[in-house]
């Protein structure tokens, strides 16, 4: 058990993200989160001292994660629907849709939870102001032609939670209707010429 | 007395539903979904078996119950714009009769039945059926809208619908959470509406004075 020593917080709430993905929230149990580390589960109790602060940590965490690579695709060069692309490939599911499995698990699960509820609408608060600006910048330089930027993002973000429930849900739709499904629709909102 | 067979069926269904939706798919049990129904354990699971079963059911049942709530309280002769945007305020629930159930009710209900669909494969089998049943009366309007020329959508119908009940799930998860409300839920469903459709500013216009 040397790994106890060097095992930190953050390595235990990324397995546990990945754990929440593979089992569901309802499944996951503090000792898978200990075995796929290769820990004892008093480590992990060490850190966290009951499963429901280890998973609330884990939402929390996730939040983070996604929060930073959402600042690092906002921060790229190129024209305002480049880096809208570069956002929105990002937070959308058109591709694996797996990671949406905690997101939908943690939805059901912020009904009963006002803290999760919060950290919810926080990650959903900051996706949007930054959607939001890239659409407002857009329409300074021209590129894009749309009368409500915040209506828009709630549209467009709305539209790919409600995709990725689909995706994940539904056999019959397992092939992925892929970016041109969501492009279609940006198109419409921002006044795009049709591609292709 | 008690109630016949297809009553009783029917009251563990409606039992089954108000408790996952208070607890929690996960938390729901064989033994309080009986409790609540007032009807004993070896009851539930002569008419339903097994836990998994028995939820199965409550989810089909409830999304049947919608549709025929729909095919009641929408004219199937009005304008199919008309009935679409009725649609739409059935979904947001927003000024309609009180003999619908109440927003927060119905939508954790189908928050639920995601996160259970998910890991059961069984239940996944469902989710085709119920989603197919939930879309029909759109594309059925869409469909006729395009015949008569009212509407000019730039895709296919299958992907105009999925794309409306997409954001139809993705609005009623954000208001579920707060981060949205059901009067601002509906008026962004009806703009999606009339850019989706391509309406006509004027009809768009006297659409939105509905709100």
């Amino acid at each position: 058990m040397r790994k106890n020593v060097v095992v930190r917080r953050e390595e235990i709430l990324a397995a546990a993200v990945e754990q929440v993905r593979q089992r569901g929230l309802a499944d996951t149990r503090v000792i898978d989160v200990a075995r796929a580390l290769g820990v004892s589960k008093a480590l992990v109790h060490y850190h966290f001292d009951s499963k429901e602060r280890l998973l609330a940590e884990t939402f929390a965490y996730a939040a983070q994660r996604d929060l930073d690579s959402l600042a690092h695709a906002a921060r790229s060069d190129g024209t305002a629907l480049e880096r809208l692309w570069a956002v929105l490939d990002v937070y959308a599911p058109t591709g694996d849709a797996s990671g949406w499995v905690l997101w939908i698990d943690g939805w059901a699960a912020a009904l009963r939870d006002e803290g999760l509820r919060s950290v919810l609408r926080d990650l959903d608060r900051r996706w949007k102001e930054a959607i939001a600006a890239l659409i407002r910048d857009g329409v300074g330089s021209g590129e894009f032609t749309c009368a409500d930027p915040e209506d828009a993002t709630s549209r467009i973000t709305a539209l790919l939670d409600g995709l990725a429930v689909q995706q994940v849900v539904r056999p019959d739709i397992s092939a992925p209707p892929s970016r041109t499904w969501v492009e279609s629709l940006v198109e419409r909102e921002l006044g795009l010429p049709r591609l292709g | 007395m008690m109630p016949e067979g297809t009553d009783r069926r029917t009251l563990i269904l409606d039992a089954a539903r108000d408790v996952v939706c208070e607890r929690g798919v996960d938390a729901a049990r064989m033994a309080d979904i009986a409790e609540r129904a007032g009807v004993s354990l070896g009851l539930v699971q002569h008419y339903f078996r097994h836990r998994d079963r028995l939820l199965a059911e409550v989810f089909s049942l409830e999304s049947e119950r919608i549709t025929v709530r729909w095919r009641n309280l929408v004219d199937p002769y009005a304008d199919p714009l008309i009935r679409l945007f009725e649609y739409l305020r059935l979904v947001s629930r927003e000024g309609t009769d009180p003999s619908v159930r109440p927003f927060r009710l119905t939508w954790s209900l189908w928050l639920e039945f995601w996160s259970k669909a998910n890991r059961d494969a069984e239940l996944r089998g469902e989710v085709a059926t119920i989603y197919r049943e939930f879309s029909a009366p759109f594309s059925e309007a869409i469909t006729e809208g395009i015949e008569r020329g009212i509407f000019a959508p730039k895709d296919a119908v299958p992907d105009v619908v999925d794309r409306l009940v997409s954001l139809i799930d993705g609005l009623a998860i954000r208001t579920l959470l707060g981060g949205m409300d059901q009067p601002r839920m509906l008026a962004l469903l009806v703009d999606s509406l009339c850019l989706e459709l391509a309406v006509p500013d004027e009809e768009a216009k006297r659409l939105r004075q509905r709100l």
